[in-house]
Order: C-alpha cells, then sequence, then structure tokens
C-alpha cells in the first residue's frame, strides 16, 4: 500500500515538474529564438504621452510645488486603471528580453540587464500591492502611491533600454523608439 | 560474479566515452570553463574502471562500500555541476546578483525538502538493509537532480537569463538522464530482487542506456564551437558602466521619494 502512495506522490510530482518545464522551455525558447520584429511584437501599445506625464510628475525637481500634482483618479483614468498597469508589466518582461537580447551578443552589458531585472521586480510588486488593494476594496487610495513608482520605474526602465540599444550601436534603434 | 556480454559491452562503452568526453573537453578548451563538470566526468571514468574490476574480482561487501563510496563522491560532483551550470548562467562575468543567489537557495533548499518526504515514502521492496539504501539514494540523487534542472530552467525563464550554448547541453544532458533516473527507480521500487531480478536488470539496461545517450549527445554538442561573444570596446564599456550607475541611482530615487 504505502508503494501505491509513493507511486501517486511520484506520478505527481512529475506531473508537476514536467509542466513547470514545458511551460518555461516554451518561454526560454521563445526569447531565444526571438528575432527583433517579433520581441518589438511583443510590446502592447501604451499611453506614451500619459505615462510620460505621470513619471515627469513625480521626477520634477525636488522640493517645487509642481511635484505630484496628479491624484490617485486622475492617474487611474490615464493609465486605464489596473488593466493599463497589468500592460506595462507585461511590457517590463519585454523590456528584460530586450536587454538580453543584446547580452546574448556582448554578455559584458549583463548588469544592465540585471539592474532592469531589480526593476521589473519593483514594478511587480507595486502591481501586485495595487492587486490586493483591489480585492479589499482599497483601490483608488492605493493608487496614488503605487501606480506613480510603478509607472516611473517603467518610463526609466524604457529610458535605460533606448539607451542601451543607441550606446551599444544595436540596429533597430528607431523601432524601437517607436514602439516604446 | 556473472557479467553478460550486452553488460561487458555497455561497461566498455561507457568507459571509453568518457576517455572521448574528457578528451573533447581538453582539446576544444574546455575544462577552464567548466573545471567541475571535467572533474565530474574524469571521476565517473574512474569509478566506471574500478567498479569493473571490483565486481569481477571482489566481494558482495567490497562492491557495495566502493560503490556507495565512488556513488557518493560522484553524486557531490554532480551538485557541483549543477552550481557550475548556475554560476555559467547567473554570474557570466563572476558576481551573483543578489536575488538570482537567493532564488538559487531557495531551489536547492526546497528541492532537498521535497526529495526527503519523496524518499522517506519509499518503501522499495528489497530483502536486504543494503539493497534498501541502494534504492533509496539512487532515488534521492536522481530525484534531487531532475528537480535542480528544472528549477534552473524556470528561474532563467523567469528573470530573463539567456542560456550560452554549451551550459545548456551540459544541462540538458544531466537533467534527461536524472529524469530516467527517476522513473528507474519509481518503477523497480515495486520489484525484489528474488523475483524479479530480470526486470530490475534489464531496466538498469535502459537506464545506463540512457546515460550512454546523454555522454554521445555531450561528445557531440561539446565539439561544436559556441558562438563567439562580442567585446564592447572601452569607450562601450565605460558607457554601459555609466547607464548601470544611472539605473541603480533611479531605482533609489524611486525607493526612497516621499510624497510632498
Amino acid at each position: 500500500m504505502s508503494n501505491l502512495y509513493f507511486t501517486i506522490a511520484v506520478v505527481f510530482f512529475l506531473a508537476a515538474l514536467a509542466v513547470v518545464l514545458t511551460r518555461h522551455s516554451r518561454r526560454l525558447r521563445r526569447a531565444a529564438n526571438s528575432d527583433w520584429e517579433e520581441l518589438l511584437r511583443r510590446l502592447e501599445p501604451v499611453d506614451r504621452d500619459s505615462i510620460a506625464r505621470i513619471a515627469q510628475d513625480a521626477l520634477g525637481e525636488e522640493n517645487t510645488e509642481q511635484r505630484f500634482e496628479l491624484d490617485g483618479p486622475a492617474m487611474s483614468s490615464m493609465l486605464g486603471g489596473l488593466e493599463g498597469l497589468e500592460v506595462l508589466e507585461r511590457n517590463c518582461q519585454v523590456l528584460i528580453d530586450l536587454a538580453a537580447y543584446v547580452q546574448r551578443w556582448y554578455p559584458e552589458a549583463l548588469p544592465v540587464a540585471e539592474q532592469l531585472r531589480l526593476n521589473a521586480r519593483e514594478l511587480e510588486w507595486h502591481v501586485g500591492r495595487l492587486k490586493g488593494a483591489a480585492q479589499t476594496g482599497n483601490l483608488q487610495t492605493a493608487f496614488a502611491d503605487y501606480a506613480q513608482r510603478a509607472v516611473v520605474i517603467y518610463y526609466t526602465m524604457a529610458q535605460h533600454v533606448l539607451e542601451l540599444y543607441t550606446r551599444t550601436g544595436q540596429p533597430g534603434l528607431a523601432q524601437l523608439q517607436v514602439a516604446l | 560474479m556473472h557479467l553478460s556480454a550486452i553488460d561487458r559491452l555497455f561497461w566498455a562503452t561507457g568507459f571509453i566515452g568518457q576517455i572521448i568526453l574528457v578528451l573533447v573537453l581538453s582539446r576544444r578548451g574546455l575544462v577552464k570553463s567548466f573545471p567541475i563538470f571535467t572533474t565530474a566526468t574524469a571521476g565517473s571514468l574512474v569509478r566506471t574502471g574500478t567498479m569493473y574490476f571490483v565486481f569481477l574480482y571482489g566481494s558482495h561487501r567490497t562492491y557495495y562500500y566502493s560503490y556507495w563510496s565512488l556513488a557518493s563522491l560522484d553524486m557531490l560532483l554532480q551538485l557541483g555541476v549543477v552550481y557550475e551550470v548556475a554560476s555559467h548562467l547567473f554570474a557570466p562575468l563572476g558576481r551573483w546578483p543578489h536575488d538570482a543567489r537567493t532564488s538559487f537557495i531557495r531551489l536547492v533548499g526546497i528541492s532537498i525538502l521535497v526529495d526527503i518526504a519523496l524518499t522517506a515514502l519509499a518503501s522499495p521492496a528489497r530483502t536486504s538493509l543494503m539493497e534498501t539504501v541502494v534504492a533509496r539514494g539512487t532515488f534521492f540523487s536522481s530525484t534531487l537532480m531532475t528537480e535542480l534542472f528544472v528549477g534552473l530552467v524556470a528561474l532563467s525563464a523567469t528573470a530573463g537569463f539567456p542560456w550560452g550554448t554549451h551550459v545548456a547541453r551540459i544541462a540538458q544532458g544531466l537533467g534527461a538522464y536524472s529524469l530516467v533516473g527517476v522513473l528507474f527507480d519509481t518503477t523497480t521500487s515495486w520489484m525484489g530482487w528474488a523475483h524479479q531480478a530480470t526486470t530490475i536488470h534489464a531496466l538498469s539496461l535502459v537506464r545506463i542506456g540512457a546515460y550512454l545517450t546523454a555522454l554521445t549527445y555531450w561528445i557531440v554538442t561539446l565539439w561544436q564551437d559556441a558562438p563567439e561573444p562580442r567585446r564592447l570596446s572601452e569607450p562601450m564599456r565605460g558607457q554601459i558602466f555609466s547607464l548601470n550607475r544611472q539605473l541603480e541611482y533611479d531605482l533609489g530615487r524611486i525607493r526612497g521619494w516621499r510624497k510632498i
């Protein structure tokens, strides 16, 4: 009987490993075989002007009256609510893949890819907090702080990926500028 | 003790394959990049040779102790190979990113806990303590290696670390062989040597066949050249460094800001 439990446990264990392996291998393969066009296609459209406006609202000169003028509802309508932030979250993954794409040819660009990854994790964390707030009905109050931080991170990540491509002289910079 | 013709063939093929793999690693200049993998291969070579003679001329007891001392060493080296693969993957420039190191340590910890639980559940149908220890030990080792391999794939995919050509081949070979090991140990845990020795022996040949396939895969793929990475010029390296500093600064600023 105990052998039966053992076999069932191993079957579940192997099935779980197979699911994890299949899902992540697909993603790895996609990242490794993605050509430039494919990576750009994965970027979902965002309202760049709104993102820049929200980011500039936080990144403006310190100790000035002009900083943090936007409130939660204004940002929410500019971004399209939580769904809009989820788009940024997905685009972050593409930004990491774009950095990894450069790293494939220039392994020395690794530190930048690392920093971008940390930024993306931070953004995921903020979006996660907002999802939690949405479940408890506190989305509006939490939106201003977490959403603005997430947008600033996305904005700076996008700027840095553009800079990385400029500095390493990668082709396709113009297309990237349009996509971001 | 008796060895059939196919046993001898498999033993000899493994021995020759291991010699070829060591030669490939040294001729292609991969010893410096993969010192632990090279040591593990050389260790397997010594083990194969030693065990052949111990099997032919030694007692059951000598065989058991030699097998387990060398198998334990082999398992430690395999864990070393996993660490080497992870280092190539997460720290190609020599420095481990903090988040990747934490994730890797967590992966190893969780894998060991899951394996202890699974191994504790196993109750192989063996007659002696010696056989039971062998069955549990090999199962633990195969399961751990399989789990670590899948964990590395998941970690690298989630965090966006690209796999180098040779690292990927080493990991794939090891992962696939370990998986066959898990299947073998699970299947044979129902069987006892007293009544189903022939079936266990036949299945063990399948396992050795899987190892020989992995060996051939390594020989062929590691002989091939990996794409040469491009080098950054000095000014470009400086620019990348300053971009990295800027990124760190921006992240710190975002973390630290307070609303007026």
